[in-house]
């Protein structure tokens, strides 16, 4: 299993930069409260890198609440607050000429989400979930500046606000190996706005340290199905994920 | 199991550690810097009046009767006749009396009716409200030795001679001709500028000439004007064009500045042709688009309706204001000599800024050619664009292409 995982992350890391993709690092640390037998609280702050690892994309801060309703349906909802590094956007006129060019910026989106997971458990080994995600995240107006190239200087932009609902379906298949803390796992996810925006397929393992510590390697691969004001673009991540539940 | 999972944690830490280190410390953005710095850059050469004495070779006068051109040299017509004007104040003191020539003063406003040929009307003194007018119906000479007339009521030199009009301006003296912002205008009459002449004008000698013009032109000929080598003239205009010779320009040499305001203006005007074959000319035009109605006129340095020989000199040719050209010519551009510099630094509105635009095509066989355009296309030539293959330096620029032989 360490070689496995230890080949894992080396064949990840190897192949990204070779890619015609961008590749990216997702870091992250949680907290995870058992407040009653139903009801679990949770904090995470997570940070994604783009551009082969070399650029900050976004920092993320997200609060969750989940509770079971039944042993194998769990309700969820949370609120995120997202500080995205939005790439830069480059127009052309017709001709190939410059129009404008703004450079990238920080920005902040705020994203709500209410969940519904239900759990099939098969021997206490493998299990198969489904969860249904609602988000709605909005980006308020943002004024940042651009170079327009047909007068030769700078000049202050807004970037309009926008509100996005986005439906996500994530299935995820995990296997509990015995006496071992290592637990591997596999998702596929699709996102949904009135068409398919993004697929993610993830590969990963969470690790057990002790009781309340996890780590959790994983590889992401998303496909993103086109959106004129979004500027994702296909990508293979490595993440790597601390929790703390108490 | 364990134990191996608890040697590789603190490699994962270790890995998770390097990577956070390594990442994201760098920007995406494409590196405009370069491309921004051409967009912002400004004209590599200085326009403004030189007022520097210009060394240059002597004019040769041609003696061959026979060519076009031997009447143009005040120095192949033996002037024998001379009356002195001496301004005054209010007063003019007329000294000389020439058969068939009738000297009128009313003031200092002095009016000149001239039946005979070869005479040579000397002008000096000062006046704030007078003016030199003259009908002749042969050639004449005015020389300008130290003469500073203001009319406040029209032009300060009014030729109403189709003839030869030879403006001399004696070695070390200075003279300063300034018009009214309105002129008082007389029936059957043009007078279109601070100097204006109804036939060909030609300045020579080696002293200096300033022109105000407030209410007209600079300078105008109704016929064409010609600019020897060695006089120094420094023309602003804040109503018309700067200097303007109806059927052509020759610069043959001397130091010629000109700054014109108006919107539409033009430093340097011809209907016809317009020869530059030496000096040093730096014309300035700041006005912007003139708008009537559904016409536009941009201003231009230089605005030629029939065609632009240069073959010598430097010509420092600028325009700023609002679709400004530096030349702005209707037919054709031959350049086969000299330094020009043709710089547009306005802004594209209801006009586009040029450094040159050549309706019909350009021809260059030697000398320099800098243009710039801040806005808009440097060079704008709809014709045919020739540079003959001997150029040492082809430099083409986003805003701005020099060429040089």
């Amino acid at each position: 299993m360490t070689r496995l995982l230890a080949a894992m992350l080396l064949a990840c890391i190897m192949t990204l930069p070779s890619s015609a993709d961008d590749s990216g690092l997702i870091v992250a640390a949680g907290v995870d409260k058992k407040v009653s037998k139903k009801l679990t609280v949770g904090a995470e702050l997570e940070f994604r890198s783009r551009n082969n690892w070399r650029t900050a994309d976004r920092l993320a801060l997200s609060l969750d609440a989940q509770y079971k309703l039944l042993s194998w349906l769990k309700a969820g909802a949370g609120y995120e607050l997202l500080v995205d590094n939005n790439p830069e956007k480059i127009s052309y006129h017709t001709d190939g000429d410059l129009n404008n060019w703004r450079p990238s910026y920080w920005g902040t989106r705020h994203r709500l989400n209410v969940t519904l997971t239900g759990t099939y458990t098969y021997k206490k080994r493998f299990s198969v979930s489904l969860r249904e995600r609602y988000q709605f995240t909005c980006r308020p107006t943002h004024t940042t500046c651009r170079y327009d190239f047909d007068n030769a200087f700078w000049e202050d932009t807004d970037v309009n606000s926008r509100c996005k609902h986005v439906l996500r379906s994530r299935l995820k298949l995990e296997y509990d190996p015995r006496n071992c803390p290592v637990d591997p796992w596999a998702s596929v996810e699709f996102f949904n706005t009135l068409k398919l925006e993004k697929t993610r397929v993830q590969v990963g393992a969470d690790y057990k340290i002790k009781k309340k510590h996890t780590l959790t390697l994983y590889y992401r691969y998303q496909a993103v199905n086109g959106d004129e004001d979004e500027t994702e673009t296909d990508m293979h991540m490595v993440g790597l994920g601390y929790n703390f539940k108490f | 199991m364990k134990r191996a999972i608890k040697h590789i944690t603190p490699s994962l830490a270790c890995a998770i550690a390097i990577m956070l280190a390594a990442t994201g410390c760098q920007k995406d953005d494409t590196n405009f810097d370069k491309v921004i710095a051409e967009y912002e850059a400004l004209p590599d050469v200085d326009i403004e009046w030189d007022n520097s004495a210009l060394t240059e070779a002597p004019d040769e006068p041609v003696t061959d009767e026979a060519d076009e051109f031997f009447n143009d040299y005040v120095e192949n017509t033996d002037f024998t006749s001379t009356i002195a004007i001496d301004y005054n104040g209010n007063t003019a003191t007329v000294t000389g009396a020439v058969g068939g020539v009738v000297v009128e003063t009313d003031g200092a406003h002095v009016t000149v009716t001239s039946a005979k040929g070869h005479v040579n009307y000397i002008l000096s003194g000062s006046t704030t409200n007078g003016s030199f007018k003259i009908y002749s119906f042969n050639k004449y000479c005015i020389t300008l030795s130290g003469v500073n007339i203001t009319n406040p009521a029209g032009a300060a030199i009014n030729s109403q001679s189709s003839k030869s009009c030879y403006i001399v301006l004696p070695h070390g003296t200075s003279s300063t001709l300034t018009d009214g912002a309105t002129y008082t205008e007389v029936e059957l009459e043009d007078q279109k500028a601070a100097l204006f002449s109804e036939g060909q004008i030609i300045f020579s000698g080696s002293g200096s000439l300033t022109i105000n013009a407030t209410g007209k032109a600079g300078i105008t000929s109704d016929d064409y004007l010609r600019f020897r080598p060695g006089p120094h003239i420094n023309v602003t205009s804040t109503a018309g064009n700067g200097v303007k010779g109806k059927d052509a320009v020759y610069i043959d040499g001397g130091v010629l500045n000109i700054t014109v305001s108006a919107a539409g203006a033009k430093g340097i005007n011809s209907e016809g042709l317009v020869n530059v074959r030496g000096g040093r000319t730096t014309a300035i035009a700041t006005g912007h688009t003139r708008i009537e109605g559904t016409d536009t006129t941009t201003c231009a340095a230089m605005k030629v309706d029939s065609v632009l020989n240069i073959s010598g000199g430097t010509l420092r040719l600028k325009a700023t204001g609002e679709g400004g050209k530096g030349i702005n010519c209707n037919r054709s551009i031959t350049l086969s000599g000299g330094d020009v510099a043709a710089v547009a630094t306005g802004a594209k509105e209801a006009g586009s800024p040029k450094g040159v635009k050549c309706d019909q095509d350009m021809t260059m066989t030697g000398g320099r050619l800098y243009v710039y355009s801040a806005w808009a296309t440097p060079l704008d030539v709809n014709g045919l664009l020739t540079v003959a293959g001997s150029h040492t330096k082809y430099e083409s620029k986003k805003r701005s292409i020099d060429i040089q032989f």
